[in-house]
């Protein structure tokens, strides 16, 4: 456990010296900030169904699919072009507690992120405070719902980029690949909602609509969470963090 | 326990290529032992498995008693490992990263030790706040063996580990290697065969996967090198080059050079002779040259002949 703890400290020390650790969280806020324009702009101009947080949260999508390939594409693919990893491996950490490591402290800039945003929250009775009096603001429920699920998605994107990363040295290729693959898990709830939808299987549209990511957030921003959309995201995590240490371990095979 | 590695019938192959086939050697604790071979014999597969970075895909080894393949975690702990490109963390202090790495390693007193692997390397004063990413090569190198150094692994190993120094910077990472014998056991791979010659009192030579010699560069001469060199020296202008001519052709013997090396005192004839038949052609040289004989000698083998001879096979 205490290879663990200096494992870990070293990889937070590495993202807080690495420049572009703070382009990517300039990049991040700079999307978030320009979300929160244009919903506070769409808010003033039409009458909407949300409230201003909901809507907001809504969007989280976009800062997570150009936010989390750039922070993880790095974890592993420089540890493999410069030789750290190999250099780690010589010592007696096992390579689940590598993986993990890397995991937690992209987890932890990912969260410390989020946090900043609440930021932009708080600045809205500044801004307009005619939308705070109508009460259209936000409720509590929206604002602790959407947080807990953009950190609970979050645990399973950044396993995704992470096993991305461990798969090759190449930190173009490792992010092209997560970018892919958490736009596709953003694009595969809609599609087969709407294909099923259109058949007009109800067992099978009650199977499949908590596995579209913008239900689960809309319903986490009502302040409901659904049990199974946790268990999928804690599981769907770990399996990615396993694939990723059997990729480290191929690695050295 | 002497055995400080045993490495038996080690086999690892990528794909159809196999690069070690059945290696077996042990290495006795506190020696120093050079690896060499030429590239692609097998060096770095070889010391990536004993190291735990790699597993073989049949045969065994142990560290210190403890089989490498059963629990990989208890023989690191035994283990250090400085690989060729010796790969540090560029956005760290010299003095940051080794007790990075000592708390890595687990070893307990970290400021202690780091402080004096840093002075034994020569980093204490000048580069132990420097950023590594702006250290020279031969700073980078010297970090990375204080790396190896750090703690009480029981072996050590090495992969080109002077590779970029200067000679006063090898001169001093010899004589830290040096001081290391008896307690610690080295295993260093390089090409610089003179150095290794200096620090090493037991090789191992590697070729196409294979082990073709072990032991102390003697033993291994005995072994490979049949035909030595042998120098008889006369006295300058009392013995003609037919009587040289006459020697050389009725002891069979084919001399180094075409004509005799000549000095201000003495004339020396350089001719290969096999090792069994030395005191035959001492007592014919005396017989010969009587009173001209001033003196008569061998010529030690270095290991770069050793290697060249033991590795002949292969490049032939």
């Amino acid at each position: 456990m205490r290879k663990f703890y200096v494992l870990f400290k070293y990889e937070i020390h590495k993202l807080l010296v690495s420049s572009s650790t703070y382009f990517i969280g300039a990049v991040f806020m700079a999307i978030l900030t320009l979300i929160y324009m244009f919903t506070l702009r769409e808010f003033i101009l039409s009458d909407q169904d949300f409230t201003f947080m909901h809507a907001f949260l809504r969007h989280c999508w976009i800062p997570v699919l150009l936010g989390v390939p750039l922070l993880t594409m790095r974890t592993f693919s420089e540890d493999y072009k410069i030789g750290m990893i190999q250099s780690i491996k010589t010592t007696s950490i096992g390579d689940f507690s590598i993986v993990v490591a890397k995991f937690l402290s992209t987890y932890l800039f990912y969260t410390a992120l989020w946090v900043n945003s609440l930021l932009l929250a708080f600045l809205l009775p500044l801004l307009v405070p005619s939308i705070v009096s109508s009460g259209s603001f936000f409720a509590t429920y929206n604002l602790t719902g959407g947080y807990l699920y953009i950190l609970l998605s979050g645990l399973l994107f950044i396993a995704i980029g992470i096993f991305f990363s461990s798969l090759t040295e190449n930190q173009v290729l490792s992010g092209s690949l997560s970018f892919i693959a958490i736009f596709a898990m953003f694009l595969s709830g809609p599609i087969f909602s709407s294909k099923v939808l259109s058949s007009g299987t109800l067992i099978n549209h009650a199977f499949i609509r908590p596995l579209n990511i913008f239900n689960q957030m809309d319903s986490a921003c009502l302040g409901v969470f659904d049990t199974r959309v946790f268990v999928l995201y804690v599981s769907l995590s770990l399996l990615f963090l396993a694939f990723a240490k059997i990729a480290l371990e191929k690695k050295f095979s | 326990m002497a055995d400080i590695v045993k490495v038996e019938k080690l086999s690892k192959k990528y794909g159809k290529f196999i690069a070690l086939n059945n290696v077996s050697f042990i290495l006795s604790r506190g020696k120093i032992v050079g690896l060499i071979g030429p590239n692609g014999a097998g060096k770095t597969s070889l010391l990536k498995i004993l190291s735990g970075l790699m597993p073989a895909n049949s045969g065994q080894a142990s560290i210190g008693g403890v089989d490498l393949a059963e629990r990989p975690n208890l023989a690191k702990d035994k283990i250090s490992f400085m690989a060729e490109s010796n790969p540090l963390a560029d956005h760290m202090r010299v003095g940051e990263y080794l007790r990075f790495r000592a708390a890595l390693k687990g070893i307990k007193d970290v400021r202690l030790n780091v402080e004096k692997v840093m002075r034994k390397c020569d980093i204490y004063y000048d580069a132990r706040y420097k950023m590594i990413k702006n250290l020279s090569k031969g700073y980078r190198q010297r970090v990375g063996i204080a790396d190896a150094l750090l703690g009480d692994s029981e072996l050590i190993i090495l992969d080109e580990p002077t590779i970029g120094l200067d000679p006063k910077q090898i001169i001093l990472i010899r004589q830290t290697l040096l001081g290391l014998r008896g307690s610690r056991t080295l295993l260093i791979s390089s090409h610089i065969l003179s150095e290794l010659e200096t620090i090493c009192d037991y090789f191992i030579i590697i070729n196409s996967g294979e082990i073709v010699a072990t032991g102390s560069l003697e033993e291994i001469c005995k072994s490979k090198i049949r035909s030595n060199i042998m120098h008889i020296d006369l006295a300058l202008n009392c013995v003609s080059d037919e009587t040289i001519s006459d020697f050389l052709s009725k002891n069979r013997l084919t001399p180094v050079d075409t004509e005799p090396g000549k000095t201000r005192e003495n004339l020396r004839v350089e001719f290969k002779i096999d090792s069994c038949r030395m005191g035959e052609i001492v007592k014919s040289a005396a017989d010969y040259f009587g009173e001209y004989l001033l003196g008569i000698g061998r010529e030690s083998s270095s290991l770069e002949e050793v290697f060249l001879s033991a590795t002949r096979r292969y490049r032939d």
